[in-house]
């Protein structure tokens, strides 16, 4: 639920100010994703794939998004 | 354990194993090369760029460079990871063998959880829908924050999946298992008691333990093992039916959708009592390696453990034998390190 919010927060505040970048987004999901993971710390029922493929294809997007 | 016992059963030669390996990696590269030269011919090429759009639009949006930035760096991840492991002299095999047995289960418990579980349905839901609005609105309407929605919704389907359908469990669920199991541990007291047989329920009932009270007990079928006393009557008894710490296992209304045996033991060990941290199970005809990680084994007194097995095992035993609606004996434990490998056989 928390995480629903700060994910609808994000996507409503970025776009309100005009952001265009994806990667943009991206990182900032990634940002409230280990946020919230690392506040409630919840049990899960297999590894964290959503985590690992945030993690992976955030930063593949800022490698592009800086011209690595 | 389990891992290894696989590998051995699909040995293959290891130089033409190698060989493979070596050949797909190089294939993995060349794949990535052709697609850079794609990428670049495209955006150099107007006539290419042309021909696409009119008789191949797909092709523009596939070597768009988010795109094969995507899939290449997919690639050589994969194909970095097997090298290293070929590298530093690890069975990369094992381990994506291991994989791909992990990958092909996860698929199967989906399976599972969406003929079982109406939330983790509506997680399914919600990612394909964001799935689809995200290729949608990158794709065909290009507003990256329809995008950044679609992405948020396949991240929350899939936080939901992974998360446990209940949460419980704790120190406080495993004083109280532990008391539990004092009451059998106080009837088998003053016993040599050998390893118990688990009865499955009959008619929606509880698991029974057939504990035998003495070494010579010799072969007892299932009719007898069911007419056995529940009560202790006096020296000359010989065996008595327990009511295991899992005995009302059998009743929980999620296990009459159909769930496997390793979901009934991660919904039980994992999620509601929180006794081990991983459940894998193996199952080749009538025997049943458990492996548990993790595992609690020290919450229950002696006599039960040499009867019934530890606590995880005991209730282990208790949801085979109602799954498999067959009797179930402990065979053996063994505690490696972190890890505890129950073995039970089913009897006809």
């Amino acid at each position: 639920m928390i995480l629903a919010i700060l994910l609808l927060m994000s996507v409503v505040l970025l776009s309100v100010w005009g952001v265009q970048n994806l990667s943009a987004y991206l990182s900032l999901f990634t940002l409230c994703y280990f946020a919230a993971s690392f506040v409630f710390r919840p049990k899960r029922r297999t590894i964290d794939f959503v985590g690992l493929g945030l993690l992976y294809y955030s930063a593949l997007s800022i490698a592009i998004a800086f011209g690595l | 354990m389990l891992t290894r016992s696989r590998k051995r059963e699909s040995g293959q030669p290891v130089a033409g194993h190698r060989l493979g390996e070596a050949l797909i990696d190089i294939q993995t590269i060349i794949i990535v090369g052709l697609l850079y030269w794609l990428l670049q011919e495209e955006q150099s090429n107007a006539y290419l760029r042309g021909w696409l759009s009119s008789n191949f639009p797909l092709g523009l949006y596939l070597l768009s460079p988010l795109t094969v930035a995507a899939i290449s760096g997919t690639l050589l991840f994969i194909t970095v990871f097997r090298i290293a492991f070929f590298v530093t002299g690890k069975d990369s095999a094992l381990v994506g063998g291991e994989v791909l047995y992990l990958l092909r289960r996860q698929g199967k418990h989906l399976r599972e959880l969406v003929s079982t579980k109406a939330t983790s349905t509506s997680a399914l839901v919600l990612a394909s829908s964001g799935a689809a609005l995200t290729l949608y609105s990158y794709f065909i309407i290009q507003v990256v924050p329809f995008t950044a929605l679609g992405i948020s919704c396949i991240i929350l389907g899939f936080t939901i999946i992974s998360l446990p359908r209940h949460t419980g469990g704790g120190p406080g669920m495993r004083a109280m298992l532990q008391g539990a199991s004092r009451g059998v541990e106080a009837l088998l007291e003053q016993y040599n008691v050998e390893k118990a047989t688990y009865l499955p329920p009959v008619e929606g009932g509880e698991v029974f333990a057939y504990v035998p009270l003495t070494p010579d007990i010799g072969a007892v079928s299932l009719s007898e093992m069911r007419r056995a006393p529940k009560a202790l009557s006096g020296n000359g008894q010989r065996a008595m039916l327990v009511y295991p710490v899992g005995s009302e296992l059998g009743k929980i209304l999620e296990f009459q959708d159909g769930l496997s045996l390793e979901e009934r033991l991660k919904y039980i060990l994992i999620e509601s009592t929180e006794i081990c941290s991983r459940v894998m199970v193996e199952e080749t005809g009538n025997a049943i390696v458990v492996g548990m990680e993790g595992a609690n084994v020290d919450v229950q007194g002696q006599k039960y453990r040499r009867s019934l097995g530890s606590l995880p095992s005991s209730i282990a035993a208790c949801v085979i034998a109602a799954l498999h609606d067959k009797p179930v004996t402990l065979l053996e434990e063994r505690k490696m390190g972190d890890r505890l490998i129950a073995r039970f056989q089913l009897l006809e």
